[in-house]
């Protein structure tokens, strides 16, 4: 009989955990994200580990990419997407790629085309050890790609690594089944009365994770200094009757309590604030971290209504008293804005082409009777969840890709 | 009492007798799954269906599920139960263990070539935590899902209530999985019942689909939250069995008194003794929490320190049932796979008959319990992680690796060319170091350093180990004597260690080696231990900056000098 061959869309935790079962199980596995690096926003979290590991879980991403890049049974396809879908004993599946303007065999990652772009977001940069390569050009930003007018990182790069007229593909590939593993997007707070993207201090978890992971340390974008007074806001886009987010996304409490307790490993004299409406179990262990995390993290179970502009770029937050209610006002050195997951950006066009129906929140539909045959969702485009649940989701969409490939 | 009570046509001791008559190969994989619940039941089904044959028994030697007599599925011609019988003894290694049961005076060896763990937690009642005695107006909640359930013919029992409240989480911590069910259970009752429910809780745990949804629902159909922000709610039982709650009202900011007619409290899932027992008689690790897998990424999902013993679903810890249902789906997919992916690539290690003088070291300290008595020590391949652990200990040398430097051999002296080899200006001093890097931390850390471009300081040299448990005390002392200025051992974070206490060990071994060197004219800071993660790509330049730069202040090692020793 010839090799299966399925399809997974999402190469985050969810999408890398059923490849990795439905290859062992000796199936090939395309695995095709969107995005110019594989891993999914996994990828991008930062260890929390102080003296000892704090089980975040970040690392088991860096791990499952790793073991995925290496099997033989699976095929990555970066900046790849779905462009149409025919049923036809199966899924006949045109895939067209983003073209790979990087040359991985030339890029040597000195990072000197980050340097040389004139646009934001034009060059992208990895997150983990296995992105190779490092840098990747990013066609939706590119000058070159909209109108030619700028050549400012082939110039620059030293070991001529870039094509900028390099050509997309498209291919076609026949799936026996499909996994759709998409992910999440993450709630932009532009809209939100904390002054995000106007004041410099004021950062999303995403981006703490990010600057954590390159840099090591939590630095403040406006001086690169490292704050003595932060504040994280939870629930900023979860739990939100007026966004119609009527979700907690499970994941933020445990960022935020882990990483306020790294940032006072770092440098002990750092005072964290955690405004907070219920704090989530995370860990095994969560009793007796919290009541540790307790002494030396402030906890303060208010939303605050506004964020404003004080010296040095510091900020002031306003929130109610908990207990007294009084409107309270206190500086920060740096904000935190613990943001929630929304359904990923391209999901509605996805269910379109994949007849998939979405629940009223707008992520995918988990039970049966709300998918086609031969289509099964995994990880946190079902809603929000862990790593170790998406993980799970993940394994558990590859054992029901299995019986639907052995059923007659 | 039979021994084994089968259902079916239980083929399963018959594949075992083929297997132990025959040339030792199975004709079909048979598990051994302890568990008395549904999630033993359901995996035992599930694997059953997929091929695999199955012998069931409990964790005390009852397998409940089956117990009241149901009748048999289409998937039992592979399901056999054993009954009353309780697991003696569990020898071999994976594909290939050997289990004694003992029932009374009698004993039975069967072979199995899995060994999978799925039993049900203990429920603790939480009333002690709340000062509360069970009574006529305080129950369980597993006993009020019962009064609930309208088969219990207690639906009277609700007229004349008034006021039910819930406690969950309002001194301890509850758990989304305990939340669902407290909600739904006080929706029911305020809708159905016309009963006020109030539900008493601290941080109301709402990390799971629907639940914000469900405790708004709750909220809008007339349910009350009381959340202790500041101060804990009071409870008094007093003598005539009535409770007395006071709690500070959000709204109102002051006390406030709730008398309900009956108080539900809610149960915290616990390992059961018995499972202990088992860990403990298989050489499983435990978890903080007492469950049978220790807190570690590495074990995710259902993984143990044991290869072909794994532990699903609440034998590792209290889960969703949606997760329960994941790791049986897994667990039984991945029992079809003949090896695993990494399998390949790993070294095992021997022991050198000549040399072994059967110290038991390597029996003692190995993390997987891969070395085995036959009657001397051998190393069961199949079960060898080759961390190299053993290699290190081993007082005799006797013990061998094939890509792994040997603790005789001196550690590499000559720092890499890329780095070292173009020092500029003889006057400047490099430091030479020589680090030894975990390879499922360091070396994925150095690589994202390197794609990174962080750069390195000159003069290093690094030794991959497959653990930092891996790194001998000779291995330290040999790179000083050989000419190394100073010795850095990087190695994962203690409970993230893949082999379980090979960083604590490698921590010791070097802290050891540190209070000698003073005697040996020395400085200890010539030789440090480091944790790091695999994603720690900065960290590891930062950790190799700093070390070096002290280096530079103290100069050359002085035993560069001398003759070795």
């Amino acid at each position: 009989m010839a090799q299966n061959r399925v399809l997974v869309v999402g190469s985050g935790i969810a999408g890398l955990t059923a490849a990795l079962d439905l290859a062992e199980a000796g199936v090939f596995v395309d695995v095709i994200d969107q995005y110019a690096f594989p891993g999914g926003q996994g990828i991008r979290l930062s260890c929390k580990a102080t003296d000892t590991c704090v089980k975040c879980g970040a690392c088991g991403v860096d791990d499952r990419l790793g073991k995925a890049l290496k099997h033989p049974n699976i095929r990555l396809m970066t900046g790849s997407g779905i462009q149409d879908v025919r049923k036809s004993n199966g899924f006949n599946v045109r895939i067209r790629q983003a073209p790979g303007f990087v040359d991985p065999n030339r890029c040597d990652n000195c990072g000197i085309c980050l340097s040389a772009c004139p646009t934001e977001r034009g060059i992208l940069q990895g997150t983990s050890g296995h992105h190779r390569p490092f840098y990747a050009v990013n066609e939706s930003a590119c000058l070159y790609v909209k109108d030619k007018s700028c050549t400012a990182c082939r110039e620059a790069c030293p070991t001529g690594a870039i094509d900028l007229d390099a050509a997309e593909k498209t291919e076609s590939i026949h799936a026996d089944a499909m996994i759709v593993a998409a992910g999440f997007s993450i709630h932009s707070p532009l809209e939100k009365p904390y002054g995000y993207g106007v004041f410099p201090n004021v950062m999303t978890s995403p981006e703490v994770e990010t600057v954590l992971k390159r840099r090591g340390r939590l630095v403040r974008p406006s001086d690169q200094s490292e704050p003595d007074r932060v504040a994280f806001i939870q629930c900023v886009g979860s739990r939100d009757a007026k966004l119609n987010h009527l979700w907690c996304s499970g994941y933020c409490c445990g960022f935020a309590l882990r990483t306020a307790h790294l940032l006072k490993h770092h440098r002990p004299q750092v005072h964290t604030t955690v405004f907070y409406i219920d704090i989530q179990t995370f860990g095994r262990t969560f009793e007796t971290d919290y009541k540790e995390m307790q002494e030396s993290i402030r906890l303060v179970r208010s939303i605050p209504g506004d964020i404003y502009p004080s010296e040095n770029e510091s900020l002031k937050i306003s929130y109610l008293k908990p207990d007294t209610g009084e409107t309270l006002q206190e500086n920060f050195d740096l904000v935190v804005l613990s943001v929630g997951m929304i359904p990923p950006a391209g999901l509605e066009a996805l269910s379109k082409t994949l007849e998939l129906r979405l629940t009223p929140e707008g992520f995918l539909g988990d039970g049966n009777g709300t998918k086609p045959a031969g289509v099964f969702p995994a990880g946190a485009v079902t809603g929000p969840m862990t790593l170790a649940e998406a993980a799970a989701g993940g394994a558990r969409a590859a054992w029901q890709t299995l019986q639907y490939l052995k059923s007659p | 009492m039979s021994l084994t009570q089968k259902l079916g046509f239980a083929k399963a001791s018959e594949h075992n007798r083929l297997y132990q008559e025959g040339n030792g190969s199975p004709v079909e994989k048979t598990a051994l799954i302890v568990g008395s619940g549904t999630c033993a039941k359901d995996l035992a089904e599930t694997l059953a269906a997929s091929g695999i044959s199955v012998l069931v028994t409990g964790v005390d030697g009852c397998a409940l599920a089956w117990g009241s007599g149901q009748p048999p599925t289409e998937a039992s011609p592979r399901l056999e139960i054993m009954d009353g019988a309780k697991i003696r003894s569990v020898s071999g290694s994976p594909g290939r263990f050997t289990v004694e049961f003992a029932d009374q005076d009698r004993r039975i060896r069967r072979h199995v070539q899995d060994i999978l763990i799925a039993e049900d937690p203990v429920q603790q009642v939480n009333g002690p935590l709340y000062g509360l005695t069970e009574g006529a107006g305080v129950i369980s909640f597993s006993a009020f899902k019962s009064m609930l359930n309208p088969e219990s013919g207690n639906s009277e029992a609700f007229e004349s209530l008034s006021r039910v409240a819930f406690l969950t989480g309002a001194l301890n911590e509850s758990l989304p999985l305990i939340a669902r069910d407290v909600m739904q259970a006080a929706l029911d009752l305020q809708q159905s019942k016309g009963v006020q429910a109030y539900i008493l809780t601290g941080n109301l745990k709402v990390a799971g689909h629907g639940l914000e949804t469900l405790s708004r629902n709750a909220k809008e159909a007339g349910v009350i939250f009381i959340k202790n922000t500041e101060r804990p709610p009071e409870i008094v039982q007093a003598g005539d069995g009535s409770i007395t709650i006071t709690y500070t009202d959000e709204v109102l900011r002051r006390p406030t008194v709730l008398n309900p007619d009956l108080t539900v409290v809610d149960e915290t899932p616990l390992p059961s003794p018995s499972l202990k027992t088992l860990g403990d008689l298989l050489e499983l690790e435990t978890g903080p929490d007492g469950f049978l897998q220790a807190d570690n990424i590495h074990r995710l999902l259902t993984l143990t320190n044991r290869k072909g013993i794994r532990v699903v679903g609440p034998a590792r810890g209290v889960l969703s049932p949606v997760l329960i249902t994941s790791e049986i789906t897994h667990t039984a997919l991945s029992l079809s796979w003949t090896k695993d992916a990494e399998e390949d690539e790993k070294n095992k290690a021997r022991i050198e008959t000549g040399k072994c003088v059967r110290c038991l070291t390597c029996v003692r300290i190995c993390p997987y319990r891969a070395v085995v008595l036959a009657p001397r020590p051998v190393i069961a391949a199949a079960a060898c992680e080759g961390c190299g652990i053993c290699v290190a200990e081993c007082p005799c040398e006797a013990i061998a690796f094939d890509t792994f430097p040997s603790t005789a051999t001196p550690a590499a002296v000559e720092p890499e060319s890329e780095a070292g080899g173009n020092r500029s200006g003889a006057s400047a001093f490099i430091p030479h170091v020589t680090v030894f890097c975990c390879s499922r931390s360091a070396v994925p850390a150095r690589n994202m350093a390197r794609a990174m471009n962080d750069g390195f300081p000159k003069g290093l040299s690094f030794i991959d180990v497959p653990c930092a448990g891996a790194v001998s005390r000779l291995h330290l002392l040999n790179a000083l004597s050989n000419g190394a200025d100073g010795v850095l051992v990087v190695g994962c974070h203690p409970d993230n260690c893949h082999s379980g206490n090979g960083t604590l060990l490698a921590r010791e071994r070097s802290d050891g080696i540190k209070t000698l060197l003073p005697r040996l004219g020395v400085a200890y800071e010539r030789l440090a231990f480091k944790n790091l993660a695999a994603n720690m790509g900065a960290e590891f330049s930062r950790i190799l900056e700093a070390f070096t730069a002290h280096l530079e202040s103290l100069g050359p090692n002085p035993m560069k000098q001398k003759d070795r020793w």
